[in-house]
């Protein structure tokens, strides 16, 4: 049995262990509400966006746009979007298996590039080839996941557009975790570029539009808007889901340190009163020999 | 009419408004109520109206897109 010095240690680190896991979970709480609180501000923005392009492809039918040509190079470019920041359980794994199983499923006989946002993703990937290594694409975007923002998004976006648009990539997708609620995050594979032109065709609207200009021209300035509120939307979504996963990891270990809290302090009791028996026994003993 | 301004972020105005002057990419254009449905491209420039207070207020937006439904004017911006 250990010394009640060592257990008494041991009490001590748990609980401080405990405390800053439960601090952790308050303030990944706070974050979570101004996450969600982010996502609830875009939604109508990104409702009535869908709304008018609806709306406006339906009465155009197979448009030709360059955001939805087909370049067929064999080369596709992955973004995964992490967080900078560990201790939110599975979140960020999650995430970096996704991809790897995405590259080995579909990526056979293509050139696959990585461009993670967050840092998670990018260490790990720094030490694969598929990492960018001087072109004009930045290696990473970890900038975006701290304090997002509309216009760092959009800048990062149209950098995305002219890649493609400069016919480097056939195809661009996002990997990311989708926030269901706070403690379920779903990682996906969305499609990025090209642009998929043949659904929306479920709706037709009955009020009859003007449009001004025509109506392809606000198609090619709306396309690149709805293209920016997808990634957006995947970085907050990714966000609301990390402060989500970190709550819950971080309850889980504030629930473990407690229980090891108990264990330790009754096997502190038994110890102690083990030390009390025996010094006990020790001065009845000595007394007994003085008497006899 | 009602008119709404929305950017990703947050809703920029959210109210009744008499008559509305938009930037338009095509040059500017004034709402009155009742106009008929219409979508326009906006350029970067103020939305010009009168609030219910019949105040004069103006908003400057980024470019966007504006629809105009049921007596609702949307518009859409960075």
């Amino acid at each position: 049995m250990p010394s009640l010095k060592e257990i008494r240690n041991r009490i001590n680190s748990v609980s401080s262990t405990m405390q800053i896991t439960s601090a952790m979970k308050m303030v990944s709480a706070a974050k979570l509400r101004r996450a969600q609180d982010a996502i609830l501000q875009l939604r109508p923005y990104a409702q009535k966006l869908k709304e008018i392009h609806q709306n406006i492809s339906a009465g155009l039918d197979a448009y030709e746009n360059p955001f939805s040509a087909n370049h067929s190079n064999n080369s596709v470019l992955i973004i995964p979007i992490t967080s900078n920041r560990g201790l939110a359980g599975p979140f960020n794994s999650n995430i970096i298996k996704k991809t790897k199983a995405f590259i080995e499923s579909e990526g056979k006989g293509k050139r696959i590039t990585v461009l993670p946002i967050g840092k998670k993703a990018y260490d790990y990937f720094r030490k694969t080839e598929y990492i960018i290594n001087g072109t004009d694409l930045p290696s990473h975007a970890n900038h975006l996941v701290d304090k997002t923002k509309f216009d760092d998004v959009a800048a990062f976006t149209e950098i995305l557009m002219n890649v493609f648009l400069n016919k480097q990539f056939e195809r661009i997708v996002i990997i990311y975790n989708q926030f269901k609620n706070p403690a379920v995050q779903i990682p996906v594979v969305e499609n990025f570029l090209p642009v998929n032109t043949a659904s929306d065709n479920g709706k037709t609207s009955k009020t009859e539009y003007d449009f001004e200009p025509q109506k392809e021209k606000i198609l090619s300035d709306l396309i690149p808007r709805s293209l920016k509120t997808q990634i957006y939307k995947a970085v907050l979504d990714s966000l609301a889901s990390e402060h989500g996963a970190r709550m819950t990891a971080m309850h889980k270990a504030t629930d473990n340190a407690k229980e090891l809290q108990r264990e330790l302090k009754i096997t502190y009791n038994k110890a102690r009163q083990a030390s009390i028996t025996k010094e006990i026994l020790e001065i009845v003993a000595g007394a007994e020999a003085l008497n006899s | 009419m009602k008119l709404f301004i929305i950017s990703p972020e947050k809703v920029l105005f959210d109210g009744e408004a008499e008559s509305v002057i938009l930037p338009g990419k095509e040059g500017s254009l004034g709402v009155l109520n009742h106009h008929a449905p219409y979508i326009v491209l906006l350029k970067d420039g103020n939305v010009e109206f009168q609030d219910n207070s019949n105040q004069k207020q103006s908003i400057y937006i980024k470019g966007g897109i504006a629809e105009i439904n049921e007596n609702k004017l949307t518009i859409l911006t960075d």
